[in-house]
């Protein structure tokens, strides 16, 4: 072999050649077919988060601050911060990037565009892009208020730009559709293909109480998680350019229904969604210290409301989102002691049980 | 490729199968199952022994009309009554045993009840519209059939004025000043006149039910729609004073023990019937609804959640849910969640431990399954050892250390921090109690005992001894701890105008500990409290009809006969 190497130059000037193909041309790189995917490759995952609350009480604080941890938690797990696109109003880096009804829109419509150049992030100008100008994987965070409509048919969030109180219905200007929103991520347009993977999170913040004695306004009201999934449905698996034998696009949908914003219960959104990323979702899961969508899925379900919750995909294969930073733990000795008090006749399953545990333990696995 | 995709199919089984459990909190009792409930009447006095015997034979007989108005022509239509129907059918009325036939359902959205597995067809909910005459018709209906309980549910637009709370049972007006000009006497003709339906009237005819035991929720506003009441200070059910609790008061209060037969499957019974009241919020208050978009009554939310388990694991975690503590839970989580300082009344006749009957019953808790995952499997054990008929202090120390780690490797799960705190509180750890619970939004309460009966329960503030009357068996919200000292911030759920600090050996989380079996609860004592507390500085209705503000104290034993 080293023969070979040694007598033939061209070999060289050929291997050279492709080499640099492959490091300069992105082009040429990014051809592969899409199920060749690296989607551990922190340039092909994105997030946009989209805030439109306005921080301006004291209460919304700590709201805040969980926010700034989930940004930090997204960093952990792999994104690049870079590929971190923020619309919110605490810190919008332009005016492009304060989260108001003609901005968001814009983004909307970006999105759908063939490539994202239009997508800038807080340090650079960057462009989404990937095999035929789309992101391999993209996370999309919603956090605003949402209003429907009495028929239950209309459902949209309200831009840092509208005053909640003075909206008169749905159908006022300015108000941003969810189905707007979903099916921009899911756009086929033309040519394009789909986002490969596509993570959506809205999280749906009521401000409007209404009362058993008071008159209201009559044409809009709170968003239901529950009428909002069932209205959105799951999207359906669909293959590239309609080709029936095509690969699918995987889609991730959690709803999730804030009644109060300074909510600091441990079913607090931002707290339990990092908590879930850094890797207590797995804990509760699989334990293969990869957290995926559907372990912080779940996760989400247990730790939260249930009722207030609505999470749905289409049956693709699950996102990971990350690998796991913590590591489960319990104490030698624990089981032994639930052991011992599992005294009754009846319980004498679950004292052997116990006792199978704490030897596990003690041989250093968990399960 | 195809390994990997295999791992990950099994990977998310096991994730869904262990997470059930999580999924299923709060539906029967964290997958306890449901018990029978037995006819646990309250106990006869000595002087009635004779009279009274327990139905143990028959099957428990509830019958139940819910009324849930929606659709108003001139008022603002509501959104969730029907919710609130829902809600209680299956969380309460179907877990105690109650058939769809013994339910009557006045409700505008009947669609909301097709799902068969509601309303199948083998066992049809009876539903009518919901109007004044129908409500009138089934409440008379209702009362004549003997029964072990009677539930009436109302869910609907409701006011007050002049000292009586009314319901609206369809168009109806809410125009403030409504009954300012209308004479006295004609005051009952302009209520049928206004399509309203005044409380007094419902209690009228349930005051002769056949049923052993009545229990009446209302989820509807009590405004005040009388401007002249609000501007005089004035408030008719309280004679001058403060109305919180009143306005059943003498009501129930002259309610007699009527000795009745409730006809079971295999004899006829005699004995006693009992009322009790709840309301979603105080004379003047209005019930606000959820903003989840199911507009759920606030109140009622609270309450079947209460009675799905988590009232009896801040209570006395017994596998039964009593209605003190359904009221005790609904009633913190109302405050908790309300924005217009909404508080629950509750009112109750009948002998001295009915407040302590049991509303849903369930079986021991589920107990640890050898297949269950490592966590799920501590949980449950925790479950197990922190139960109070089953425990020893060891067996306390172990649950609350199997939630400990259950919660370092699920931290965030509202549950477990229920458990732990309650855990804590059994153990005298009342700091780390209060901060468990507090994580949740729950507050620590323990009951007053007095070893001796000679010395009173007091409270101090430093040196100080501060003028209010504590009795055995009252629920104190503790805040903080002090050494050997607790601050108690409210009494029976009404908060204190001055906080003070009570010896810890004087109280218990157990009742039974604290004294007897009697729950404490605010009916134990009526009560007056100073505007400037922070539930009636909220809005300022109660307090209108405050013209003589004191420090709290207790009305003597002048109301009696709730519990004492």
């Amino acid at each position: 072999m080293n023969t070979f190497l040694k007598k033939e130059p061209l070999f060289w000037f050929i291997a050279l050649g492709v080499s640099l193909c492959f490091f300069c041309s992105e082009p040429l790189a990014f051809s592969k077919d899409s199920e060749e995917y690296d989607f551990t490759d922190p340039e092909n995952r994105w997030v946009i988060i989209v805030d439109t609350l306005k921080y301006n009480k004291s209460e919304e604080i700590n709201n805040r601050d969980a926010y700034g941890d989930l940004y930090q938690v997204l960093l952990r797990t792999g994104f690049k911060p870079d590929n971190i696109i923020t619309y919110s109003e605490s810190a919008p880096v332009t005016p492009d990037f304060r989260p108001t009804s003609e901005n968001i829109k814009k983004l909307l419509q970006t999105i759908q565009s063939p490539d994202y150049s239009e997508l800038r992030t807080r340090n650079r100008e960057a462009r989404i892009r990937n095999i035929n100008g789309k992101a391999a994987e993209l996370h999309f965070y919603i956090i605003a208020q949402g209003v429907t409509n009495k028929a239950g048919n209309r459902f949209m969030i309200i831009p840092s730009d509208i005053d909640p109180e003075s909206i008169e219905s749905t159908e006022d200007e300015g108000l941003i559709s969810i189905n707007d929103i979903q099916d921009s991520l899911l756009s086929t347009t033309g040519d394009q293909k789909p986002i490969e993977r596509t993570f959506l999170i809205i999280n749906c913040i009521s401000v409007r109480s209404y009362t058993r004695g008071q008159k209201t306004n009559p044409s809009v009201d709170n968003i239901s998680v529950q009428q909002l999934g069932k209205h959105l449905g799951t999207p359906k698996s669909r293959g590239s350019n309609g080709s029936n034998n095509a690969k699918t696009y995987a889609f991730w949908r959690i709803l999730i229904q804030n009644q109060n914003i300074a909510d600091k219960s441990p079913d607090n959104f931002y707290q339990t969604f990092q908590n879930g990323l850094a890797g207590y979702a797995d804990i509760a899961g699989n334990r293969d210290n990869i957290v995926s969508a559907s372990e912080l899925a779940a996760y989400m379900k247990k730790c939260g409301k249930e009722s207030q919750m609505n999470i749905i995909n289409n049956g693709n294969d699950p996102f990971l989102l990350g690998k796991t930073e913590v590591q489960p733990s319990i104490p030698q000795g624990l089981f032994k002691k639930l052991g011992d008090l599992y005294t009754h006749d009846k319980m004498k399953d679950q004292r052997k049980s116990a006792y199978d545990r704490e030897q596990r333990i003690q041989k250093g696995k968990t399960k | 490729m195809r390994t990997f995709i295999i791992i990950s199919i099994l990977g998310l089984l096991s994730v869904f199968e262990s997470n059930l459990l999580y999924a299923q909190f709060n539906n029967d009792y964290y997958q306890g199952t449901i018990a029978p409930i037995t006819n646990n009447l309250p106990k006869p006095q000595a002087t009635q022994t004779t009279q009274a015997t327990k139905v143990t034979q028959a099957p428990f007989h509830t019958e139940a009309v819910l009324f849930a108005r929606n659709d108003y022509q001139e008022l603002n239509d509501l959104a969730g009554t029907d919710q609130d129907a829902l809600l209680l059918i299956t969380g309460f009325l179907k877990k105690s045993g109650t058939k769809n036939s013994q339910i009557s359902l006045l409700c505008d959205s009947p669609k909301t009840f097709e799902d068969d597995k509601i309303n199948p067809p083998s066992d049809k909910l009876r539903i009518q519209a919901p109007t004044r005459e129908n409500l009138i018709k089934e409440l008379n209906r209702v009362a004549d059939i003997p029964c072990n309980r009677l539930v009436v549910a109302i869910g609907c637009h409701g006011a007050s004025a002049h000292g009586k709370s009314y319901i609206v049972s369809q168009g109806g007006s809410e125009e403030e000043g409504i009954f300012d000009n209308v004479p006295p006497n004609n005051i009952v003709e302009e209520i049928k006149k206004q399509n309203l339906v005044a409380l007094d009237e419902i209690l009228d005819i349930l005051n002769n039910a056949k049923a052993l035991q009545v229990l009446v929720l209302l989820d509807a506003c009590r405004s005040n729609y009388s401007p002249q009441e609000s501007e005089s200070g004035r408030s008719a059910a309280s004679g001058g004073r403060n109305s919180f609790m009143r306005e059943f008061n003498d009501r129930l209060k002259s309610n007699q023990y009527v000795t009745k037969s409730v006809s079971g499957s295999n004899s006829q019974q005699q004995s006693n019937t009992s009322i009790a009241i709840i309301t979603s919020c105080s004379y003047g208050q209005e019930a606000e609804e959820t903003r989840d978009g199911n507009n759920n009554g606030l109140f009622t939310k609270a309450f079947v959640e209460g009675l799905g388990g988590n009232a009896d694991c801040l209570g006395c975690l017994d596998c039964s849910v009593s209605l003190t503590e359904a009221y005790n839970y609904a009633a913190s989580e109302v405050k908790k969640n309300s924005t217009k300082g909404q508080m629950p009344e509750i009112f109750y006749d009948g002998q001295d431990d009915f407040q302590n009957i049991d509303l849903i019953r369930y079986n021991n808790l589920a107990d640890p399954d050898v297949a269950d995952d490592d966590l799920t499997f501590l949980l449950k054990s925790a479950y197990v050892f922190l139960h109070k008929k089953t425990t020893e202090p060891k067996e306390f120390e172990a649950g609350v250390e199997a939630v400990d780690c259950f919660l370092d490797n699920v931290p965030n799960n509202k549950m477990a921090y229920t458990l732990r705190g309650t855990g804590h509180r059994m153990l005298k750890n009342y700091e780390q109690s209060i901060k468990d619970l507090s994580t949740v939004g729950q507050n620590l309460q323990l009951f007053a005992k007095q070893t001796d009966e000679t010395k009173p329960i007091i409270l101090k503030n430093g040196e100080e001894e501060l003028d209010v009357n504590i009795e055995k068996q009252d629920l104190l919200t503790i805040a903080d701890v002090n050494g050997n000292w607790l601050l108690v911030t409210e009494i029976n759920n009404i908060p204190l105008e001055k906080q003070g600090y009570i010896h810890r050996s004087i109280v218990d989380w157990d009742p039974e500990a604290a004294g007897n079996i009697i729950v404490g609860s605010p009916m134990q004592g009526t009560r007056t409290v100073r505007p400037s507390s922070s539930r009636y500085s909220n809005g300022g209705m109660v307090s209108s009809g405050l013209d003589n503000p004191r420090p709290f104290n207790y009305v003597p034993s002048s109301i009696t006969g709730f519990g004492h």
